[in-house]
């Protein structure tokens, strides 16, 4: 169970001795959620909404500004990540891993696929010697549907779907209970996608596992996940089960962002932009990170109309259909 | 490394760049034996004497042989050769004695003569002296610029890898610690890299050498010269290196990296120094000539070797002083010959070894 405790996370503008402390990006704002052990959560919003940042506070990419993140393991051990210890954080880090965006970029190209795998695997609390941990490699490596020879080739020589398999399968070797997949497919081809997408969803159902879902892809997003998280300007505007999310959307930054959407046509009707005209004159705007959108923290109770099913007050007040 | 070999079969010039340096190094270590002579053999009455080996005459046929000259000009030492007299070149015969690599006694020479020296004996062991072999002509004082070429390069052929050795580790460590670290740590050392660039490296060369004592023997004297070398050299690439580092950082892979619990000296040296491997292969290799020509500046100074000990650099300051010494006598830019070689060699092997190691380079496939 992972519990986002009104998490805020504010980057200073500027650095040294005479920096201004109120000069600062907000990129995080309050944000207050729960995350069940085995349900896919998925995080949806657009960019530098702070999806992202929010999942790297949980694996301490970023230190926390303010609130707390509560992890509790399934042995029982409780992880805090404000001011949590070394010991600790290398414990977590082996629990829950972080698959990048770009496989391109977060694979070690000097690195055969073997010594990607075994590299982290070897300073994790789970090392099992290194006989043991090669043949978890090998069985890994072709439960993400790769073959054994594969071990001693390097990152260049793949294609894009199968790098994002290795990356999964290095998440996967410390034995993790959270996968935070962070726009995992957004790098690679439709056909592609639904492949890494189906690799998911089994390796869940094999292995038990809790995933963060992040993306800017709305299909994408309520194809894997039970539950959806909407954010907009560091904030959780709306969060339901997915299936209720996609049938009844009650934020307006919500109906807004899922009428952006484009739409195929085939029935001769030109491209016009769909929506709401109020909707897309109040959130179309680009927002400025460096003002807080949140000037008072009661803005941040959020109302639940029907069970599950959670809205901000905050960012409501534009026109309601 | 069957990577290495395939690209090098595609690559003639690397090939041979290898092959040069196979030759050269081999030549470095068996120095002994294939040198005729040792360094500090004195052919008195032949010097300035000119390269006179040869393949073919009427009288001996083809083989390896040696064409006489005579002093003609006792002023200039212009010499003359003298028909039909020729002295035949034997293989592995008996010469000045040596220890090979200082431990074993011998006295076999791959190649020389078994004729005797005009006013001496042909036998070495009871100083005796043959007729002189002169691949490469000789200097002021008889002695063989060959022999004192392959002596020379033990000195030229390592300095340039001991001092790229110590002063890239210093330039790696550094450079690492600065780039990935940042904060004082990153202030510190490049405040001290920018002092040593501050002071003029040659003043520096000049004062530390001078501070520490004249009297060395050659080898201390090339081991300080080494040393002051990587010491100024240093700070040039823990420049480049920090920079490197601090750009590499910032990749994903190196947050993965982070995020997989791998300490920080593992991550610098394991997976940030390795994606510059280009990078530094490039500066080893152009750093090995500047080391052998550091060196060389310093032997001319007169602080660096002196004779009796011989090196590339000291031949080349001792010979060619004049120009008129330079139209006379013209196998004295040999050395020169052979640190071309060495310096276009290491380049051209440096290209190689970079685009091996370049995850990215692929090879070019025939008939595209």
């Amino acid at each position: 169970m992972i519990h986002f405790d009104s998490i805020v996370k504010h980057y200073p503008l500027e650095a040294g001795f005479f920096a201004r402390e109120e000069h600062k990006v907000f990129a995080v704002n309050g944000v207050d959620f729960r995350v069940e052990p085995g349900e896919i959560y998925g995080l949806v919003g657009e960019s530098g909404c702070g999806k992202t940042t929010t999942a790297r506070l949980l694996v301490r990419m970023e230190r926390l500004t303010g609130g707390n993140i509560l992890f509790r393991s399934r042995d029982g051990r409780e992880f805090r990540l404000a001011g949590i210890g070394r010991a600790d954080l290398a414990a977590l880090r082996s629990r829950v891993r972080y698959v990048f965006q770009d496989p391109a970029r977060s694979l070690n190209p000097r690195l055969s696929i073997r010594e990607v795998l075994l590299s982290g695997y070897r300073y994790s609390p789970r090392w099992p010697g290194r006989s043991r941990a090669e043949e978890e490699a090998r069985s890994l490596i072709q439960e993400v549907g790769l073959s054994v020879g594969d071990l001693d080739r390097r990152p260049a020589d793949f294609s894009g779907g199968q790098r994002q398999r290795i990356s999964i399968a290095r998440a996967l070797i410390t034995q993790p209970e959270v996968l935070i997949c962070d726009e995992v497919v957004s790098a690679l081809d439709v056909s592609i996608q639904g492949q890494i997408l189906n690799l998911l969803l089994r390796l869940r159902e094999e292995r038990g596992l809790t995933m963060i879902f992040i993306a800017h892809d709305l299909a994408v997003v309520g194809y894997v996940s039970d539950r959806i998280g909407v954010m907009y300007r560091g904030v959780l505007v709306e969060e339901a089960p997915a299936r209720t999310l996609m049938a009844n959307r009650r934020h307006p930054y919500t109906q807004y962002l899922f009428e952006s959407l484009p739409v195929l046509r085939t029935d001769g009707e030109s491209h016009r932009r769909r929506g709401d005209p109020a909707l897309r004159a109040t959130f179309s705007r680009r927002a400025d990170a460096t003002e807080n959108p949140v000037s008072d923290a009661t803005f941040l109770e959020m109302d639940e109309p029907e069970p599950g099913h959670r809205v901000s007050r905050i960012f409501s007040d534009a026109p309601r259909r | 490394m069957k990577r290495f070999w395939r690209v090098l079969f595609r690559r003639p010039v690397a090939a041979a760049s290898l092959v040069v340096l196979v030759l050269l190094y081999g030549g470095m270590i068996f120095a002994e034996v294939l040198s005729p002579y040792a360094p500090t053999t004195v052919f008195r009455e032949s010097a300035y004497h000119p390269p006179n080996v040869r393949l073919w005459s009427s009288e001996l046929g083809l083989r390896l042989q040696i064409q006489k000259y005579a002093l003609v000009d006792e002023i200039n030492w212009r010499y003359a050769p003298i028909r039909g007299e020729y002295v035949p070149v034997k293989l592995f015969v008996q010469g000045p004695e040596y220890r090979m690599w200082g431990l074993f006694p011998a006295s076999v020479h791959l190649f020389g003569t078994e004729e005797a020296y005009p006013g001496y004996s042909a036998d070495w062991s009871a100083a005796g002296r043959t007729y002189p072999v002169y691949l490469m002509g000789a200097d002021n004082l008889g002695r063989d610029l060959f022999t004192r070429i392959l002596y020379g390069s033990r000195i030229s052929l390592t300095i340039g890898f001991i001092g790229i050795a110590i002063s890239l580790t210093l330039a790696i460590v550094l450079g690492g610690l600065a780039g990935y670290f940042g904060g004082f740590a990153d202030w510190l050392i490049m405040r001290v890299a920018e002092f040593v660039i501050l002071i003029p490296g040659l003043y520096l060369i000049l004062f530390l050498r001078s501070l520490l004592s004249r009297d060395m023997d050659s080898g201390q004297s090339f081991i300080l010269i080494t040393v002051i070398l990587s010491f100024v050299g240093w700070p040039g690439s823990a420049r480049l290196i920090r920079g490197l580092v601090h750009s590499i950082k910032r990749e994903d892979f190196v947050i993965n990296a982070q995020l997989e619990s791998i300490p920080a000296l593992v991550i610098i040296f394991r997976h940030i120094i390795p994606q510059m491997a280009s990078i530094l292969i490039v500066s080893i290799t152009l750093g090995i000539p500047g080391f052998i020509l550091g060196e060389t500046v310093l032997s001319y100074l007169g602080l660096g070797i002196v004779d009796p000990a011989v090196s590339w650099g000291s031949l080349l300051n001792r010979e060619v002083t004049t120009l008129s010494n330079l139209r006379s006598f013209p196998w004295f830019l040999y050395p020169g010959l052979f640190l071309l070689l060495t310096t276009l060699a290491f380049n051209f092997l440096g290209d190689l070894l970079r685009d091996v190691l370049d995850p990215y380079y692929r090879e070019r496939r025939l008939g595209s």
